[in-house]
């Protein structure tokens, strides 16, 4: 058993960690350790200690895992899912206590843990010294911290490929890290905010009146973390072109797409965290698409879906389309796409992650795909 | 004096290389076996190449390089472009092919497919963590039957009745193989069963869910096997064009890419003779590791890539 002081930890997921740092140091009250950045070495741990056709992610998880545990983390969180996700929870667990390691899960996934206040007990019991209070005052800086750290990378994705002096937006973008890594409560988190976004849009940019449009589409965690898709968004966007992703944590689980307040309000009390990436999200998008699906297959099937089609309905010029190799619910979703591509007459590139190291293949599928959707709107406008 | 220009294709299995005219002809082509080694198989195409050119009256003022190594042939010869194989191909078919809708590309270690509409590729696939059904699949099942690959294809057309091998993925495909050998189903059935394998898996594969519209062109170096060629035209039930510079597309089209780029290097046939060589150096800031290659010539180093931040970075002439 583990006794405190409790060190907590969470995977690596973009820049996630900071604001789930910056919510356990402030709301919890817990110490929180940062797993290391993901490297290759991450990787090939987390595949060594992982079944061998289990999705990239949890070997991403599990490598996270063990750095956090070297680090001296003792207790771990995992979210939970609607697809094989929603074991992996368990799994970890037992391959890591299988492996000697002596820690705490704090499993959201577990039936007791399924609402806001299912969650509050399992939180209390890893962060024994946090009330309420402290938690509803944390609440509003990590969510605002969530809302404009995806707000500064969608600007950046859609301006990155067309700066003058190559490198001015992810200068900004880690001094912004930096800031945020610092930031005490709700002022310093839109202070940050304001200084970022001031520098951003007074970096020299050459971008055209048209320029390509990419939407990135495709699996929860592989779309989210740059280590694990490769940078693709950075590469595709300094090819010359603006990026779009809709998929980040503040659309997925922070913000409700119901304007009405009441509505809004039920639906977080309501809030069930198996119906994951969101059951903010999955009615209202089933509802949408409805003439491409009836159900939901999973994760975040019908975002893909949704999202391709809004891409498309704008006229972007292409879509890519990311998973990890053997994703379920991202495999059962390409026929739709296949449908949407055909009926909106938009290219869609499908690229599968595993755990290879190198970025040639990538790098000439990428580099392909945008030649043809460049070449395909040079013939068109004219 | 007449501009000229220089396309090679540096593939896993061959390299092609292809001098063109302003008006995009021919004026010499080469096509020799990589053997594992890039550089020199491309020193021996540009050699080549220099002896069959008219020096007199042409000179080269760009290259351009494709396939897997052209990055590395591209530092060598100071290319002006430098593209992607997707990309060279679909500008070399058009040019040829105007009126071509989908190009069928099988070659050593890769395929794709590439949908074409009114001159300009629209869509395109390519095998993503499998290599089932190219060009080294045959050639190693060649190998094991005892048989030149050359030879592959006129030995599949003298078959009745052609064995059904499991087409689904290159190891089943293998183990199927080696079953049917061993109940006794006669040779050129076999060899006509898994020209249809590699149609049916690419068919499968990577062109599941895209419209295969006529004309089709067939290309790579698969497409000399006329067992495949005529199985995807069972399949397909349309008719199968296989252009006979088929397997010069890519540098075709990297010429040609050359020529569209517009920027003028200097090119010396000189570099046959020059001495390049490789070494590679580990990255010790993190845990990742990069590998970086940097390229000499004449023990000069003239390029170097493969770090992942700038932290990696290795600046030419410090």
């Amino acid at each position: 058993m583990i006794k405190p002081p409790y060190r907590l930890s969470y995977p690596q997921l973009g820049n996630y960690d900071v604001p789930i740092r910056h919510f356990v140091l402030h709301g919890l009250g817990s110490d929180y350790v940062t797993p290391p950045p993901m490297t290759k070495h991450t990787i090939e741990i987390g595949a060594q200690n992982s079944p061998d056709f289990v999705c990239a992610p949890f070997k991403c998880m599990m490598g996270c895992y063990l750095e956090a545990l070297e680090k001296g983390a003792n207790v771990l969180i995992q979210t939970g899912g609607t697809c094989r996700l929603g074991y992996y929870g368990e799994l970890h667990e037992q391959i890591l206590r299988d492996m000697g390691y002596d820690f705490e899960m704090m499993n959201i996934n577990l039936a007791n843990y399924h609402n806001i206040f299912g969650l509050y007990k399992g939180m209390k019991k890893i962060a024994p010294q946090t009330n309420l209070f402290k938690i509803l005052k944390a609440l509003p800086s990590t969510a605002k911290m969530i809302i404009q750290m995806d707000k500064v990378e969608d600007y950046m994705r859609q301006n990155m490929g067309f700066e003058i002096h190559d490198g001015d937006f992810e200068r900004a973008h880690k001094t912004y890290l930096a800031d945020l890594r610092k930031a005490k409560g709700l002022k310093d988190v839109k202070k940050a905010y304001a200084k970022v976004m001031d520098t951003m849009e007074n970096i020299p940019i050459n971008k055209p009146e048209h320029p390509l449009r990419v939407g990135i589409v495709g699996e929860y965690f592989t779309i989210m973390d740059p280590e694990s898709n490769h940078e693709i968004e950075k590469k595709i966007a300094k090819m010359g072109a603006e990026v779009h992703r809709w998929m980040n944590l503040s659309n997925s689980i922070v913000l409700c797409p119901d304007k009405r307040t009441l509505k809004k309000l039920k639906g977080y009390l309501t809030y069930d965290i198996r119906k994951f990436p969101s059951s903010l999200w999955y009615k209202f998008q089933l509802k949408q698409v409805s003439k491409y699906a009836k159900y939901d297959m999973g994760s975040s099937g019908i975002s893909t879906i949704t999202l391709a089609e809004e891409y498309a309905k704008r006229g972007y010029d292409g879509l890519i389309h990311v998973k990890s190799f053997g994703c379920m619910p991202e495999m059962d979703i390409i026929p739709v796409l296949h449908n949407i591509s055909a009926d909106y007459k938009i290219p869609i590139l499908y690229l599968s992650y595993d755990t290879q190291t190198s970025d040639t293949g990538i790098e000439t599928r990428l580099e392909a795909f945008y030649d043809m959707i460049d070449m395909r709107k040079e013939v068109t406008k004219s | 004096m007449k501009k000229a220009y220089l396309g090679i294709d540096i593939g896993s299995i061959s390299t092609k290389g292809v001098i063109i005219d302003e008006d995009k002809n021919i004026l010499a082509s080469i096509y020799l076996w990589t053997e594992g080694n890039p550089i020199g198989a491309s020193k021996k195409v540009i050699a080549s190449l220099g002896e069959m050119l008219d020096q007199d009256n042409y000179k080269v003022v760009a290259a351009g390089t494709t396939g897997s190594a052209r990055k590395l042939v591209g530092a060598m010869c100071n290319a002006s472009i430098v593209k992607n194989e997707i990309t060279a191909h679909a500008v070399g078919t058009t040019t040829l092919h105007p009126d071509v809708r989908t190009i069928l590309e099988i070659g050593g270690q890769d395929s794709k497919i590439i949908c074409v509409e009114n001159g300009v590729a629209v869509d395109y696939a390519m095998n993503t963590l499998c290599a089932a059904g190219t060009g080294s699949f045959l050639s190693s099942q060649a190998r094991r039957l005892g048989v030149e690959v050359e030879e592959f294809g006129k030995i599949a057309l003298s078959s009745q009745n052609p064995t059904p091998i499991a087409a689904r993925c290159t190891v089943f495909a293998e183990s199927d193989l080696v079953h049917k050998i061993q109940m006794g189903h006669k040779k050129e059935d076999i060899i006509a069963g898994l020209c249809h394998a590699v149609a049916n898996n690419y068919l499968n594969n990577i062109g599941k869910g895209k419209k295969i519209l006529p004309p089709i062109v067939f290309q790579g170096g698969v497409s000399k096997n006329q067992g495949v060629v005529k199985a995807f035209a069972d399949s397909l039930g349309e008719e199968i064009i296989v252009d006979e510079n088929g397997h010069l597309m890519g540098c075709y089209g990297a010429a040609i890419l050359a020529m569209g780029s517009g920027v003028e290097r200097e090119f010396s046939f000189d570099v046959a003779d020059m001495d390049f060589t490789t070494k590679e150096a580990i990255c010790p800031h993190c845990a990742n590791h990069c590998e970086i290659i940097c390229v000499y010539r004449n023990e000069e180093l003239i390029d170097a890539w493969g770090n992942r931040c700038e932290r990696g970075e290795i600046k030419v002439g410090s």
